[in-house]
């Protein structure tokens, strides 16, 4: 089955399909809607819990609202909605703890993936949050061969990489942005120097 | 836009996992953060071997199925030439450079080191191939590589080092750089006039674990030499205070796959004698009827009761 053909559709798009199958609704953060089917929902670990928790009949599908996934936007969502729908009902793979892990990317999935880095970022990390182990894996994988082969100055290129001084320069200032207190000695010190000061003391 | 550095050291360590052995040395050197998520991530290696012999040294890392990096040190003058591949022994794809003020055994050693040394790498097997003429030689060698390893150990679980006069010393010293050892081996090979089969392989092993215990392994081409043991080769075993049983095994070698078969057992001048065939040949296995269950419970065939 090809990307384009994976049965997940926005729900303003397309016609819904007329199956006796409970297919779910969902809503991201930018309020597009996606029907998905239950057995694509097994895939996800927390959105599997989160159904079968909620106890929806086929009525409460169509006339509650549709479960609100606040975190992960239209266009991610879509990516791992067509890849449960086309991975439906596959086993789901149980760590053995080796590593390295040795990982194939089927045909589906790289032509899924064949996106840019900034939303392949962003498909790992709803695959992590919806707790999908397959999508995770090949997802992690594909990053990884971004990887082969490259020296370590390559890799600050690929992967956008801040150096050790950018590193801890980020490290500085997020330690200031949470620390109030902090902040309010520097501003204090910046007005003394304003004022003419030599020392802070 | 999210990349690399938005995510969590817990997805970053699921990339880790996935990472081949050089691309994970990469990342290690890019920053500070990755560093510490490589380091945190473990990693096994199935085999690892290290050879130096009259200036050369040899390193391969087998990372996989005809996967492996391999460095090939020269001393010259009073540098050293280094080539490197992977995955591959066509010359014209070795990448090769010079390090002036330096020699081959020091620079191997930092190489394996840099790269292995660290508590988050274990090795299935370390392969020691330091041919010396002597034991005092093969002590000098040993004594250089604990210099030179830097206090840095290698998490190990089997040693193995071929036969020649140093590799008691081999086998001794190698503590000093290796952790975590369970099993010792030290392999004899003797090729045949006839064929490419090895005609005779002896194998010492020691295992530390619970229990200790030492093993010689004989394969010959002909199964009738198992009777040929001397028994005294199993009393010298038992004479050590660690070793709990011993036993031969004796191997028939043969080109084509051979269909597996259940054991058959006897009793023999004071030994029980289990024959039976795997895919890999047919087996002799001789052995003191109180190490019977034991080695039972070691051998990968099963037997029915």
């Amino acid at each position: 089955m090809s990307v384009e053909n994976a049965p997940v559709v926005d729900v303003d798009e397309a016609a819904i399909p007329v199956e006796k199958k409970m297919y779910y609704r969902f809503e991201s953060n930018d309020k597009k809607e996606f029907r998905v089917s239950e057995l694509a929902i097994q895939q996800s670990e927390t959105l599997n819990r989160l159904v079968e928790a909620m106890g929806y009949t086929s009525e409460d599908v169509e006339n509650k609202p549709a479960i609100a996934i606040e975190n992960i936007d239209g266009k991610t969502l879509k990516l791992v909605f067509q890849w449960c729908e086309h991975h439906k009902g596959e086993a789901i793979p149980v760590d053995d703890g080796s590593v390295p892990k040795i990982v194939e990317i089927p045909e589906f999935d790289a032509k899924l993936m064949d996106i840019d880095n900034g939303l392949l970022f962003k498909l790992i990390w709803a695959a992590d949050y919806l707790n999908i182990v397959q999508l995770l894996n090949v997802s992690c994988k594909k990053v990884a061969n971004m990887a082969q082969g490259k020296t370590p100055a390559q890799l600050r290129r690929v992967y956008l990489l801040p150096s050790d001084e950018e590193d801890e320069a980020a490290k500085r200032a997020a330690q200031e942005a949470q620390d109030p207190r902090a902040r309010e000695v520097e501003e204090e010190f910046e007005e003394r120097k304003r004022q003419g000061g030599n020392s802070f003391f | 836009m999210v990349g690399w550095s938005h995510l969590p050291p817990e997805i970053k360590q699921h990339v880790v996992k996935k990472l081949d052995f050089m691309s994970r040395h990469s990342l290690k050197s890019t920053s500070y953060t990755d560093r510490q998520i490589v380091n945190s991530t473990p990693l096994k290696i199935p085999r690892v071997r290290f050879g130096h012999k009259d200036g050369r040294c040899l390193i391969v890392i087998y990372t996989g199925v005809e996967q492996f990096l391999r460095w090939e040190l020269f001393d010259e003058g009073d540098g050293v030439t280094l080539q490197r591949s992977e995955n591959c022994y066509d010359t014209a794809e070795f990448k090769r450079m010079t390090i002036q003020k330096a020699n081959s055994l020091q620079m191997g050693i930092n190489i394996m080191s840099n790269l292995l040394a660290h508590e988050s790498i274990k090795i299935d097997v370390f392969e020691w191939d330091i041919p010396c003429e002597n034991e005092e030689e093969a002590e000098e060698r040993m004594l250089k590589i604990i210099e030179y390893s830097n206090g840095k150990k290698f998490r190990v679980s089997e040693i193995l080092s071929n036969s020649n006069p140093g590799c008691g010393i081999i086998s001794t010293y190698s503590y000093f750089i290796c952790c975590e050892v369970r099993e010792l081996k030290t392999l004899y090979v003797a090729s045949s006039d006839i064929n490419i089969f090895p005609h005779k392989t002896v194998e010492f092993k020691t295992v530390t674990d619970e229990v200790s215990y030492g093993v010689i392994c004989i394969l010959y081409e002909e199964l009738d030499e198992i009777d040929e043991l001397p028994e005294d080769a199993f009393e010298e075993i038992g004479k050590h205070e660690d070793v709990k049983f011993s036993c031969a095994i004796e191997r028939e070698v043969t080109a084509e796959r051979t269909p597996a078969q259940q054991p058959t057992r006897s009793e023999e001048n004071g030994f029980i004698k289990l024959t039976y065939t795997t895919e890999c040949g047919k087996y002799i296995t001789k052995m003191f009827p109180n190490d019977e269950q034991f080695i039972k419970n070691q051998l990968v065939v099963s037997f029915s009761s």
